[in-house]
This record gives C-alpha cells, sequence and structure tokens, in this order.
C-alpha cells in the first residue's frame, strides 16, 4: 500500500496555461523524487494527455499529484477528475481497438503506455477519473542512505570514510 | 502540412525556448511534436528540423554552445515525447497480433481435436481426458490460473497452471468468468469457468472462454448422440 510522503497538490485544468502549470509542477515534484529527465518528460507528456482529455472532453477538471512511497518504489500518481458525460466503453478507449485521434494511440492510451500504473473509472452520472502512477526503484544504497539520514548519523559516518 | 511552415514554427519555438527556458517553452515542444504526428512528419524529417533550427543557436554569441546544445537537447526530448507513445503503441500492436495468431492456431488444434475425441472416446476415462485437454487450453488463452468445467451429474473438474499455487490464499480476491456449455438446442449440459487473481479478464478473453465453450458443448453433443 503506498503512503503519501507529502500532502497532494491540485491544478484546475480549463487551459493550456493550467497545463503548463500543472506540467511544471509534476517535473517539479518528479525532480525531487530522484526521476531522470526522460521520465520527467514522461510524466509531463502523460500529463498534457489527460488535461487535454478534461478540456477536450468535459470542459475541464482537476488535477491532483502526490509524491508516494511503496516499500523499495517511489512515485508520482497523477489523479484527473471531471464531471463530464463519462466514457461509453473504457476497455476500447484505452486499447488498439480506439480509433481517436486517426488512430495514432495518443490521448488516453498514449499516456497509459508511458506510465507504470493506469487505471479509469467512468460513469455518466459522476465522471471520469484517471489514475496513474510513474514508479522509481531505489535501490539499496540509496536506501541506506536515506535510513541514515533520517537517524540524523554524522556526515563521516554515513559515507564511512571517517 | 506543409513541411516549410512547420520547420519555421519549430525553429522560432526552439529559439524562444533556448532565450528562455520555461515549461511554456517545452510544452510548446510538445505540441509540436503532436502537430508532427498528425501532420505525417516523419522522425528523419523532424531531425533534420531540427538540426537546422541548431544552425543559429549555434553561431550567435548570446550564450555558450554547450548551453544552447543542453537546451535543445530538452526541447528535442519534449517533441520526440509524443512519438515515444506512438512508437509503444506500436510495439504493443505487434505483440497483440502475434498473441492474437497463437490464440487462432490453439483453437484450431483444439477444433481439430474435439472434432475427433468427440466420436472416438468410448469411456469414462477418454472423456475426463479430452476434457482435462479442452480446460488446459481454455486456462492458456484466457491467461488464466485455474479453469474449471462442471457437466451435469459429474465432479467438477479443475486444472491449475503449474506456476500457480494449488489453492489461492483464502483471503486473495480472485477474478472469475463464465460460460454456459450449452446444446444447439440450447439445453444447458455444463459450465466452464477460469479465474485468475489479477487483473480482471476483459471481453477478449470472455470470447476465448465462450468459444471454447461452444467447441466443447457440440462435442459433448456429438458424443452423447453417437454412444458406442
Amino acid at each position: 500500500m503506498a503512503t503519501e510522503l507529502e500532502s497532494p497538490r491540485r491544478v484546475a485544468i480549463s487551459s493550456d496555461n493550467d497545463i503548463v502549470h500543472a506540467r511544471a509542477q509534476a517535473r517539479d515534484m518528479s525532480i525531487a523524487l530522484g526521476f531522470s529527465s526522460t521520465d520527467a518528460t514522461l510524466v509531463a507528456t502523460a500529463i498534457s494527455e489527460v488535461a487535454r482529455n478534461l478540456v477536450v472532453h468535459a470542459g475541464g477538471g482537476d488535477l491532483v499529484m502526490t509524491a508516494v512511497a511503496d516499500g523499495v518504489k517511489t512515485g508520482l500518481t497523477i489523479e484527473a477528475s471531471d464531471r463530464g458525460p463519462g466514457i461509453r466503453d473504457v476497455e476500447a478507449a484505452l486499447g488498439s481497438r480506439y480509433t481517436g485521434r486517426g488512430g495514432l494511440g495518443l490521448g488516453l492510451p498514449g499516456a497509459r503506455r508511458l506510465m507504470d500504473d493506469f487505471s479509469v473509472d467512468s460513469s455518466a452520472e459522476s465522471g471520469t477519473v484517471v489514475r496513474m502512477t510513474k514508479w522509481r526503484i531505489i535501490d539499496e544504497l540509496e536506501r541506506l542512505r536515506q535510513r541514515r539520514s533520517r537517524d540524523g548519523l554524522p556526515q563521516g559516518a554515513r559515507d564511512g570514510t571517517r | 502540412m506543409a513541411h516549410g511552415e512547420f520547420a519555421a514554427d519549430y525553429a522560432d519555438a526552439l529559439q524562444r525556448y533556448v532565450r528562455c527556458p520555461d515549461e511554456d517553452g517545452l510544452y510548446a515542444g510538445y505540441r509540436l511534436g503532436r502537430r508532427a504526428l498528425e501532420g505525417q512528419i516523419g522522425l528523419l524529417d523532424l531531425l533534420t528540423i531540427h538540426h537546422q533550427a541548431l544552425e543559429p543557436i549555434c553561431a550567435g554569441d548570446d550564450l555558450p554552445v554547450s548551453e544552447g546544445l543542453a537546451l535543445a537537447a530538452r526541447f528535442i526530448s519534449q517533441t520526440l515525447a509524443p512519438f515515444e507513445m506512438v512508437h509503444r503503441g506500436a510495439d504493443e500492436a505487434v505483440m497483440a497480433v502475434a498473441q492474437e495468431n497463437r490464440h487462432a492456431e490453439l483453437v484450431r488444434s483444439l477444433s481439430a481435436l474435439l472434432a475427433d475425441a468427440s466420436l472416438a472416446h468410448d469411456d469414462g476415462t477418454s472423456l475426463a481426458e479430452m476434457l482435462a485437454l479442452v480446460a488446459e487450453q481454455a486456462r492458456e488463452l484466457c491467461n488464466a490460473e485455474c479453469c474449471s468445467i462442471m457437466l451435469d451429474g459429474t465432479p467438477p473438474l479443475v486444472v491449475w497452471d503449474s506456476d500457480s499455487p494449488a489453492e489461492p490464499p483464502s483471503d486473495q480476491a480472485t477474478e472469475q468468468r463464465l460460460a454456459d456449455l450449452t446444446t444447439l438446442a440450447g439445453q444447458p449440459v455444463g459450465l466452464m469457468s477460469v479465474q485468475r487473481g489479477a487483473p480482471p479478464f476483459d471481453s477478449r478473453e470472455q470470447r476465448l472462454l465462450d468459444q471454447v465453450a461452444q467447441m466443447l458443448a457440440a462435442a459433448l453433443e456429438r458424443h452423447r448422440a453417437y454412444p458406442r
């Protein structure tokens, strides 16, 4: 079960400017979590795709971004929610059968392929919630450093160089 | 889309980003990547356009060349990200087609086997063997951990994946799909089920289970119509 590392950040999405703001927030969080610049770019791209969906199909919505940890993994979870008309066939909208955007594989299927976890809940009554997470495995050395840092050991003791 | 117009817009956006490297600039790069895909501008075209747009950046004296190149690399990474989505989608499609072909081959083999076996088996032992084979194929086709066949009046036959635990933990939620075994006349003769821990079965897997159930029901019907 993933635990939150800090308070979630929420961005209301109704325009391109909001999407840029959400991308900047996500990039900051990704870098703080130790993601590579490539992974930070992929996260920003996935956010752009789901945020565009909010604007185009639901007239806007909310993005909530949360830094999480789960055992040896740390990650960034993004939840996009709207009160739009819902997706009639979620499985089709996420799969290769879907031919939206000219069948290029952008939109929700594209975002799914850039992230590690991806789920969609949708209904005509309550709208759509897309939840996606990008994970990073924390290696043994990093875990040791984090533990020592938490325990407040002096730098020399941490490095074993004294 | 005219490549010239796209190339001019790309050069403008790249120069703006190098002068003022912010998220607005990277978002412009992402949108250009999408536009390139929708305008059928290929990767090689895009790289040529990027290279041409780099020339004034390298020739200018506003900032060190290495810094300009590093910023340009960040910009084109974002422009290529939509291509990455499409590339991953193509990989996924190739794997899906390979899996579909394999499933089609399995179903064909099963169909041929049931056509022979339905008339050939003459006692309870060979019927059990046939059912075990069908259950194993259905389990594999549906990517399930377990498949059960329940015929009216006989104990259920259960086949497990050899890599799965013999019994799932009692507190573990399992996904299950069912298919009726029904004769052509609509008479129910039993039930097939598949189950696994996660993820939920999709509609394609349900269709495969239904197909195997139909073939098995037809084989059982032939067996009963022509007893040895």
